[in-house]
């Protein structure tokens, strides 16, 4: 056909981390702040669609819930990318949880001291699936309504998990508690080494 | 030849092909229905009926696909939805923006990028898992996030 065989582009080299915590918290704030390009949000469903679509005919039952994920990226340098995925962290979102975070850096989950438990879901599943991560306090009113030992004691999480504040609405106060998450993963990955 | 969803809607032919790699005649009527403001979202299984390549259902937010220079010359071959998909890859671009972009679930991207890989209009690079584990890696994004101000 004589169409120029355009040279391919090459394709950034991916990484990702996740925010999670529970409605309100601040994720889509946080992605906002950061992102080179302006927040954009995907949708994944609860259900497996690809299994429904291979038989032709059957709908969807109409119960499928839909969860949106926010998402920014960050170019950190010529072939880096940074991907950063806000989800709310719901058990009964099992299949989509593990889907998005497999393969993560590590995690920023965010907590509202007055509402600790809407966290517990999300600190459980990196736990479990040993993704590094911090718990990060957004200071909604400038100030702690408990202390951070408080909040490490009321989470049960352990010594070396990292506690630390944040706003939300500050580009260089999330770059800080992602520095966070990406010096802790540094950590586990050294000892691990 | 009147096919309808379970709404008693009727389907434009496109949402009937399987096959990507098949050609539809350019069709104005299925495109004014897809322009047209009060036009249905169209659901997920509507768009992906009937196709047969393999679905990769861990296809990472992440990946990155970058459509091939000759479907980039010529993508009015394509079926809607894959040109879509095609005009949004020139340079490579992840899989959660095409879904952000073209308001699609991400589990109806992961169809449609299997389509196109399959017919060969696509490439999909997979990131590799080791990287989120590798010092050298996490020390490099260190370095890029510490020089935003
Ligand atoms: N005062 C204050 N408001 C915040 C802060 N972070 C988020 N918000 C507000 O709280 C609301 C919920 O935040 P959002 O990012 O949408 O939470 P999400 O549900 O976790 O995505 C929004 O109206 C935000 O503007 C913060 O640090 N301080
Ligand atoms: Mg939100």
């Amino acid at each position: 056909m004589g169409y120029p065989q355009s040279h391919e582009p090459a394709a950034p080299t991916p990484i990702k981390i996740v925010v999670a915590g529970g409605f309100g918290v601040g994720k889509t704030t946080t992605v906002g702040v950061i992102s080179d390009t302006p927040p954009l949000t995907t949708e994944a469903a609860m259900t497996d669609v690809a299994a429904h679509v291979d038989r032709t005919g059957d709908v969807p039952d109409k119960t499928t819930t839909t969860v949106a994920i926010d998402f920014g990226t960050i170019r950190l340098d010529q072939g880096l990318k940074l991907y950063l995925f806000g989800t709310p962290g719901q058990d009964r979102f099992g299949f989509m949880w593990h889907d998005i975070c497999v393969g993560a850096l590590g995690a920023l989950v965010i907590v509202d001291t007055r509402r600790l438990d809407d966290c517990y879901p999300a600190v459980d599943y990196f736990e479990q699936a040993r993704i590094p991560f911090v718990i990060a306090v957004n200071l909604f009113h400038g100030r702690l309504a408990h202390s951070l030992e408080e909040v490490r004691w009321a989470l049960a999480v352990n010594g070396d998990t990292p506690l630390t504040t944040f706003d939300a609405r500050s580009r260089q106060s999330v770059r800080d508690a992602l520095l966070t998450v990406c010096r802790h993963a540094l950590q586990r990955a050294t000892a691990a080494a | 030849m009147t096919e309808a969803d379970g709404a008693g809607r009727r389907l434009p032919p496109y949402m009937r092909h399987a096959d990507a790699s098949r050609p539809l005649p350019d069709d104005p009527g299925a495109q004014a229905y897809l322009d047209a403001d009060d036009a249905p979202r169209l659901r997920p299984y509507q768009m992906t009926g009937g196709r047969t390549a393999p679905v990769d259902p861990t296809l990472a937010l992440e990946a990155q696909v970058v459509a091939d220079g000759a479907v980039i010359a010529a993508p009015h071959a394509l079926r809607f939805e894959h040109r879509e998909v095609v005009n949004l890859a020139h340079d490579p671009v992840s899989v959660a923006e095409l879904g952000a972009l073209l308001h699609l679930h991400l589990q109806v991207v992961r169809v449609l990028v299997a389509d196109l890989a399959a017919a060969g209009h696509l490439r999909v690079l997979r990131p590799q898992r080791a990287a989120a584990t590798d010092p050298a890696m996490i020390e490099r994004v260190i370095r890029g996030l510490s020089a935003i101000a």
